[in-house]
């Protein structure tokens, strides 16, 4: 318990630190970006703070990858960075902080003054804000053991960038990835899940600004963060060990600035919807298309209708501001190629590849018949908040689709060219419908910036008919049972979850009563550093880091399987990789890989010795120790 | 008082406009628990035929293919 509690709270200080880190980092960048005294007074305390947090994140996730293609990715020079950060960010951080400060009491004086359900509702809001903090404190999801935290893992345990030949998710640009390498290095799993929080926190500041921007009020903005704390799409991505909150969060950061151009004299948004966009879309290859659609739509508006015609002509203005903001996205998409190369010697991967690792499965996902295609495209907004699709993950908050009629009941604006919330959603709505109709394929995190933005509509609609004259009216009622029972789900299940929680950091990774997790230990306790592992088995994030680097790699495991007509020859073909001990999970394999023999520990060549070290009580986990018998004999040619 | 934009409309076609969103709502505020996977919806669709309609309408992909919908694939 006193272990587990220190473990805790030692994950929670280094995410401070690092959070403090990035945070000065990005308060230095914005100030050398261009960022004035006069924005200090015009911007939003939350888009500032928002935004000076997740440039942060983008440019150490920079560092570190640099760090990384230099072999110098070890703890000294990360804490060395981090404490530099600090130390020479300082200043513009406490600048930053005390204006947020100052502006944050506005919140609190306007909570004052509303009545006493809304007041309940924020509380609710607020109190779903903090439920996902434990959540952090979770196993990590199964596809964050496979990838997004075993390959930081393995970068950790070898200071230097480096993988496993074979997925083609290595191709992809790294954001979160090497912020969990860091926090793997310096702190472990805690706390390298435990950052998503202040992401996600950074990302509803962003999207409070923008809602701030576009023309809500208060409570409109509480109904937003309502709607995205009950969006699953968005909070799965809280302490589950992918990396799409930081994705998201770099786009609504690219989003709110775009919004902040007005013709080419805006400096300081261009750069940073540059900077944000590039490192979005480097790290998540959908944003692209969904980000960078809105994104551009914005910029055109703005250029065109937001910029003073004397300064230049207004195509002008235009072509300047679009060469400004391509300008400002390439220096990740500089570093992506120097990663790519570094790794594969594919410079232009993932859209043109050289050697075996084609692009094609990272661009085009065909699972549906024709039937399904029409029926999800015609029912869009219904399957993003209740469908069920092959590996969806999450959906949207059902308050927006409640809501959504109130936004057509809405006033038209005296002139739609000067509206930002018809823009704004406008374009959104481009980017979302641009992927549902090439795409088609509803997982909001593929989308999830356009997404988020897009619930800024219904939640102005449903203000200002909570806003009416008439308190006591049906709509009015309708909004606030909706919200209740929204919010108060949302805490429940979480709040119930937090069992599992509780049960998984009591036990800590080594006492897991998982069968998965004591498979994986069994061989973390028997291996040595050197040997190598074959796993037929997704979560190589369990082994110990040291024996990541000598897993048996994916086109070792390729000719393994197709070689191997029977039992003998397989356990020939292991041991002819080197691999001591072979872990396999039966169902995934079954899934997975199509042996053509069964893997029988009794039909094994004479001079082998084959070693049950594991079997789990159900029969899915099996751990083999592999060795041979004696010297005289030798393995087939 | 009612706001003078509010005065101007018919308060049948108000009320009925009221109720008709009180529906949308409940429909919308419902829906998750009959589609996605809980006990409320797993005894909903057991017990009533339309909620399982509505399940298949929204389960797309090879994890949830139905074996009318097989031969389409």
């Amino acid at each position: 318990m006193i272990e587990a509690s220190i473990r805790v709270l030692f994950a929670a200080f280094l995410v401070v630190f690092y959070s403090a880190a990035a945070f000065s980092l990005g308060s230095t960048a914005l100030r050398r970006l261009g960022f004035s005294d006069q924005d200090q007074q015009e911007l939003s305390w939350a888009g500032r703070i928002g935004t000076a947090f997740i440039l942060g994140e983008g440019l150490l996730a920079s560092v570190w990858l640099i760090l990384s293609m230099l072999y110098g990715f070890t703890p000294f020079f990360i804490y060395t960075l981090l404490v530099l950060c600090c130390i020479l960010g300082y200043r513009e951080a406490f600048y930053f902080l005390a204006k947020g400060a100052q502006r944050l009491r506005t919140v609190f004086f306007d909570f004052q003054q509303e009545k006493r359900t809304w007041k309940i509702v924020i509380l609710l809001a607020a109190a779903c804000v903090l439920i996902f903090l434990p959540k952090t404190l979770d196993p990590p999801s199964h596809d964050a053991m496979s990838l997004y935290m075993a390959v930081p893992k393995l970068i950790a345990s070898t200071h230097r960038l480096c993988s496993w030949d074979g997925p083609i998710y290595e191709l992809l640009g790294y954001q979160g990835e090497m912020h969990y390498a860091a926090l793997l290095s310096i702190g472990g799993e805690y706390a390298a899940k435990m950052l998503t929080w202040p992401t996600a926190l950074a990302a509803a500041a962003l999207l409070w600004a923008m809602a701030s921007r576009a023309g809500l009020r208060r409570r409109g903005q509480w109904m937003v963060m309502s709607m995205l704390f009950s969006s699953s799409g968005f909070t799965l991505f809280i302490g589950d060990g992918k990396v799409d909150m930081f994705t998201a969060a770099l786009g609504l950061a690219s989003l709110y600035w775009a919004l902040e151009i007005r013709g080419s004299g805006s400096r300081l948004a261009i750069r940073i919807v540059g900077l944000a966009g590039g490192f979005a879309s480097v790290a998540k290859l959908s944003y692209i298309a969904t980000l960078g659609l809105p994104l551009f739509l914005i910029v055109i508006w703005r250029s065109l209708f937001c910029a003073n015609p004397t300064n230049a002509s207004r195509l002008r203005m235009l072509t300047v501001t679009l060469f400004s903001v391509a300008l400002w996205a390439s220096p990740p998409a500089i570093l992506q190629m120097a990663k790519t190369t570094v790794l594969f010697q594919e410079p232009l991967a993932p859209f043109i590849t050289f050697g075996d690792h084609s692009s094609q499965q990272v661009l085009s996902v065909d699972i549906f018949s024709p039937s399904e295609k029409w029926r999800t495209v015609l029912f869009y907004p219904f399957f993003l908040t209740f469908g069920r699709c092959d590996t969806q993950y999450g959906h949207l908050s059902p308050l927006a689709l409640a809501f959504l009629p109130l936004a057509f009941l809405l006033p038209k604006p005296k002139k739609l060219s000067q509206s930002l919330l018809f823009m704004l959603s406008l374009a959104s709505l481009a980017g979302v419908a641009f992927w549902a109709v090439f795409h088609i394929f509803p997982a909001p995190r593929h989308f999830l910036p356009p997404l988020l933005t897009l619930t800024l509509l219904p939640a102005k609609g449903a203000e200002k008919a909570s806003l009416a004259l008439i308190p006591k009216r049906f709509v009015n009622i309708v909004i606030l049972i909706a919200l209740f029972g929204v919010l108060l789900k949302t805490l429940g299940m979480e709040s119930w979850h937090l069992k599992s929680t509780v049960h998984y950091v009591l036990a800590g990774s080594e006492h897991y009563s998982h069968p998965a997790w004591q498979a994986a230990n069994a061989v973390n306790q028997a291996a040595q550093p050197g040997d190598r592992i074959a796993l037929s088995f997704s979560f190589p994030y369990l082994f110990n880091g040291y024996l990541l680097k000598d897993i048996v790699s994916g086109n070792e495991w390729n000719r393994i399987v197709t070689e191997s007509d029977d039992s003998k020859k397989l356990w020939d073909e292991l041991y002819k990789t080197g691999a001591k001990y072979f872990i396999i999970d039966k169902l995934w394999s079954r899934n997975t890989f199509k042996f053509k023999t069964s893997v029988d520990p009794s039909q094994k060549p004479d001079w082998l010795q084959v070693e049950e070290i594991f079997r789990d009580s159900g029969g899915r986990y099996w751990v083999y120790r592999i060795t041979k018998l004696n010297s005289s004999s030798t393995p087939s040619p | 008082m009612p706001s003078v934009s509010q005065r101007k409309k018919n308060p049948v076609i108000v009320f009925l406009l009221e109720i008709a969103f009180g529906l949308w709502v409940f429909i919308i505020l419902s829906a998750p628990w009959i589609v996605i996977p809980n006990r409320v919806g797993d005894v909903l669709v057991k017990k009533y035929a339309i909620c399982s309609s509505i399940k298949d309408f929204f389960s797309i992909g090879n994890r949830y293919v139905k074996p009318k919908e097989a031969n389409d694939k």
